[in-house]
């Protein structure tokens, strides 16, 4: 094993390829417990293939017989010939080709990367690795440009090149910070996407977190969809009993009106792991007097798109799906909850999918927020939040979506200790949790999560802390995306800090509600003085 | 020697301008790409531009006149092309190799123009006059400091390529012959340089003939190789990855600023419409592509439930 793997290394080590050390990794200003990894051997688990590091986020069974591997590789290269097709990736074909043909190999990306920062410099995460072994297979064997071998350098197409770059499209977040500091424009982050749509689409291969239990969940038959739309409904009223009796607030929340100004999107990760944020939303929206639903097919379906993740069929569906679900109940328009990549899935990603008749306008629930908030029609005490408060950005919602301002007008507002991260906004880093691996936990995953992919952010969030770490002072990561919440949370509580610095994370709209006035104070009850 | 160099000369400058036009009819033939943008977006009001924010800071953006800054946008590029902003942000020990590099190629062009200029412009006997002796001296001058600038920069991005582990192991071959074909220009360029009695001068009666169809000779052998080096050079490099000259048009206007709505657009929605009646021919179980269904009926469809999907949870 090694740390600093080369690209022919890739083609032609044996057994498992990189070993990333845990005296390696960034240090972090405060007692962070590790999260314990499972030792596996190179193998892994059912006859799949393991060598790429100890994690095993995609199950490729290991070909037993010659015949097998060049069946492996043979199906590698009809996807990834299908990539280069305008019928087949017209989606993004223009963008993947140009990041094939102009990368300079100047290594600005692996500066941006927080995999590659958090790892100690690991070689295998260096964002430009699996774009290399990528663009040099694609020169060679799908563009056939002539002298291809001499003029970009040579790797070795077999099936442990297969196997480990479907591992590395994994080993990324997806959040395109490195596409942000190129020089040039070349987007590695699309080429990691890129690369686990080959894997999907082609060859039938994908986390079953996203697949399997994900999009097929959602899109399939109404008896296998995700969730009970009843037990949903029954669950998000008893939040609003619960939360109407913490608050002396009644309130309730609309089901399925037809005509309704706002359609409110909520993940059911947010029903499931957030009550607070259902219960904030429909506080702030009934408050503010505003004409709302909620969807109880959406609710049943889920407004994730897993397909963002790592499939274009999947993710259009899901898209469709969603819009058709708007369109039915007759809405003015679709407001995305706390959930990063569900906003910029729908308002960004999908825009050039929807048919014109489906095409009901959609937007992120913070700037509608920020108005509600700055119109008077609430009373607010900031001294309820009265704590230091910093923000994790979500990429999808920030950097890849531009909505920046508001989130940040409404903290100055209701938190007088906020403060920001270095650095934030556009140049935020990822959580950690980013592209789906929030929803992971398996065979090392999510303490691959907790110890490395979230540890950048863990330490920015210390910094923002600096003079108040410890457990005296209580402490609010505040974030808008449920799926950053979950990865936050995740390493505040498993890597101790929790308990020993006092911190926690939660949503804008959590602290929203827990500023109004009129409600009883301690929306948030940890916070309660 | 010297008729060759107008032959080089010319089929450069015909290669040149053909494979950057076929580069960018190639690119503009593509389908339409779905929006993939990134913030910062130069062309958002300055206000929003200088932090990031975007035109879905508003509720109910889609009700207001959306307002692209034009100038906001060519300010990013001229700043970026004139400064290389983002890799002195982002990557400072590259900036300072490969600054002076793209600098010294600046100058060459400005040089180049110039010389066209005084050639198209200028009485026969060129270079005469208090007025013609200015422009030479400033045509020298720029000769030089380009020749220098490009040595200076090709030499650090060698030698930088050379022994940083990191870049080594991720440069090709092909980055060291081009950066090797810019080092021997510019040696080749100063040496000219120094033994000429005017360079500048030279590439004005040479670049004037080129456009008369004179073929005169400048009668030094080095000279004429130096143009066939020089536009050799010109035709190859917009073939290889730094075309990224040109493409870098495309990459940050057309994909990392492309922030435009397709309400808005009708052109737009008639790419889209087109795009989702091409051919699927993915393999996966769920796509069920098989070539014959178009991308409308199959997102429009529900994906059948299979078997058994490898990597699925067992």
């Amino acid at each position: 094993m090694t740390r600093q793997p080369g690209l022919r290394d890739v083609c032609t080590r044996e057994g498992r390829l990189v070993d990333v050390e845990a005296d390696a990794l960034i240090r972090l200003p405060v007692a962070f417990d590790a999260v314990g990894r499972e030792s596996v051997s190179d193998e892994g688990r059912d006859g799949c293939s393991r060598i790429l590091d100890d994690v095993q986020v995609l199950r490729i069974p290991r070909p037993a017989t010659r015949q097998e591997e060049e069946e492996l590789v043979r199906r590698f290269l009809d996807g990834m010939r299908k990539l280069f097709s305008p019928d087949d990736n017209w989606t993004f074909l223009s963008i993947l080709e140009t990041s094939m043909d102009y990368c300079a190999q100047c290594n600005s990306c692996a500066g941006a990367c927080h995999l590659f920062e958090a790892s100690g410099g690991n070689g295998m995460y260096r964002p430009n690795l699996r774009s290399e072994i990528f663009r040099r297979i694609y020169k060679r064997y799908i563009a056939k440009v002539p002298f291809a071998k001499w003029r970009y350098g040579d790797v070795e197409l077999n099936w442990k090149t297969v196997v480990r770059l479907g591992e590395m499209a994994y080993r990324c977040n997806l959040c395109r910070r490195c596409a942000q500091v190129c020089p040039i424009g070349v987007d590695n982050g699309l080429i990691a996407r890129e690369i686990r749509k080959l894997f999907s689409q082609e060859m039938g291969i994908s986390p079953p977190e996203l697949h399997d239990n994900g999009s097929m969940r959602q899109l399939g038959p109404d008896a296998s969809a995700r969730n009970n739309a009843r037990s949903v409904q029954d669950r998000v009223e008893q939040i609003c009993a619960e939360y109407s009796a913490l608050t002396g607030y009644e309130f309730h929340a609309p089901w399925d009106v037809q005509g309704a100004d706002i359609l409110l999107a909520h993940s059911v990760l947010e029903i499931m792991y957030w009550p607070e944020s259902i219960a904030a939303f429909a506080i702030i929206f009934q408050k503010a007097g505003l004409s709302w639903t909620l969807s109880s097919e959406l609710a049943h379906h889920d407004a994730t798109n897993f397909g963002t993740f790592y499939d274009d069929a999947q993710f259009a569906r899901t898209a469709l799906l969603h819009m058709q679900i708007a369109k039915r109940l007759g809405v003015g328009k679709m407001v995305l909850g706390e959930c990063g990549h569900m906003s910029k899935a729908l308002s960004v990603a999908a825009d050039r999918l929807l048919p014109r008749e489906l095409d009901i306008p959609r937007e992120s629930c913070i700037p509608i927020l920020r108005d509600i908030i700055f119109s008077g029609k609430i009373a607010f005490d900031p001294s309820r939040n009265d704590i230091p408060v910093t923000l994790h950005d979500p990429c999808n919602v920030v950097r890849l979506m531009g909505v920046n301002r508001p989130q940040r007008e409404i903290l100055h507002y209701l938190c007088p200790q906020f403060r920001e991260m270095t650095p934030h906004g556009v140049e935020n880093y990822c959580c950690g949790g980013g592209s789906g691996f929030a929803l992971m936990n398996r065979d090392n995953i999510g303490a691959w999560r907790n110890n490395l992919s979230g540890r950048k952010k863990m330490a920015q969030i210390c910094g923002a802390f600096a003079e108040c770490l410890g457990p005296e002072t209580k402490k609010l990561v505040c974030t808008p995306c449920s799926s950053c919440k979950v990865q936050i949370s995740d390493m505040l509580e498993k890597g101790g800090v929790r308990a020993r610095n006092s911190m926690r994370c939660a949503g804008i709209v959590e602290l929203i509600v827990n500023a109004m006035a009129d409600v009883n104070p301690g929306f948030i009850p940890w916070l309660r003085k | 020697m010297a008729l060759l160099s107008y032959v080089v000369a010319y089929l450069g400058i015909l290669t040149f301008g053909a494979v950057v036009a076929s580069k960018c009819i190639g690119y503009l033939k593509k389908p339409v790409h779905l929006r993939w943008e990134l913030y910062p977006v130069a062309h958002e009001d300055a206000r929003r531009a200088s932090y990031g924010g975007s035109y879905m800071e508003d509720s109910g953006w889609w009700l207001k006149k959306r307002r692209p800054s034009r100038r906001g946008g060519i300010k990013a590029v001229a700043v970026e092309f004139s400064t290389l902003h983002s890799t002195f942000r982002n990557n400072r020990p590259l900036w300072y190799r490969a600054y002076p590099f793209h600098l010294g190629l600046y100058l060459l062009t400005i040089t180049m123009c110039l010389a066209v200029g005084v050639s198209v412009l200028a009485s026969p006997g060129g270079l005469d006059g208090s007025a013609g002796r200015f422009v030479g001296r400033l045509g020298q001058t720029l000769a030089l400091t380009a020749f220098l600038c490009i040595l200076a920069g090709a030499s650090g991005l060698l030698h930088r390529r050379l022994t940083v582990p990191d870049l080594k192991a991720f440069s090709t071959p092909e980055h060291f012959f081009n950066l090797g074909l810019f080092l021997g220009l510019s040696v080749l360029g100063l040496i000219l340089w120094l033994a000429m009695p005017s360079f500048f001068g030279s590439l004005c009666l040479f670049l004037g003939a080129l456009l008369t169809f004179g073929f005169i000779s400048q009668g030094n052998a080095l000279f004429d190789l130096f143009i066939i080096f020089l536009f050799a050079l010109m035709a190859y490099v917009p073939a290889t990855h730094m075309g990224h000259f040109f493409m870098k048009y495309f990459l940050w206007h057309d994909i990392r600023w492309d922030d435009q709505p397709a309400r808005d657009n009708p052109e737009t929605q008639r790419k889209i419409s087109v795009a989702l009646g091409r051919p699927v021919s993915w393999s996966g179980g769920h796509v069920e592509g098989g070539g014959a269904r178009s991308w409308a009926e199959v997102v429009t469809g529900r994906p059948a439930m299979p078997q058994k999907r490898e990597g699925a949870t067992p």
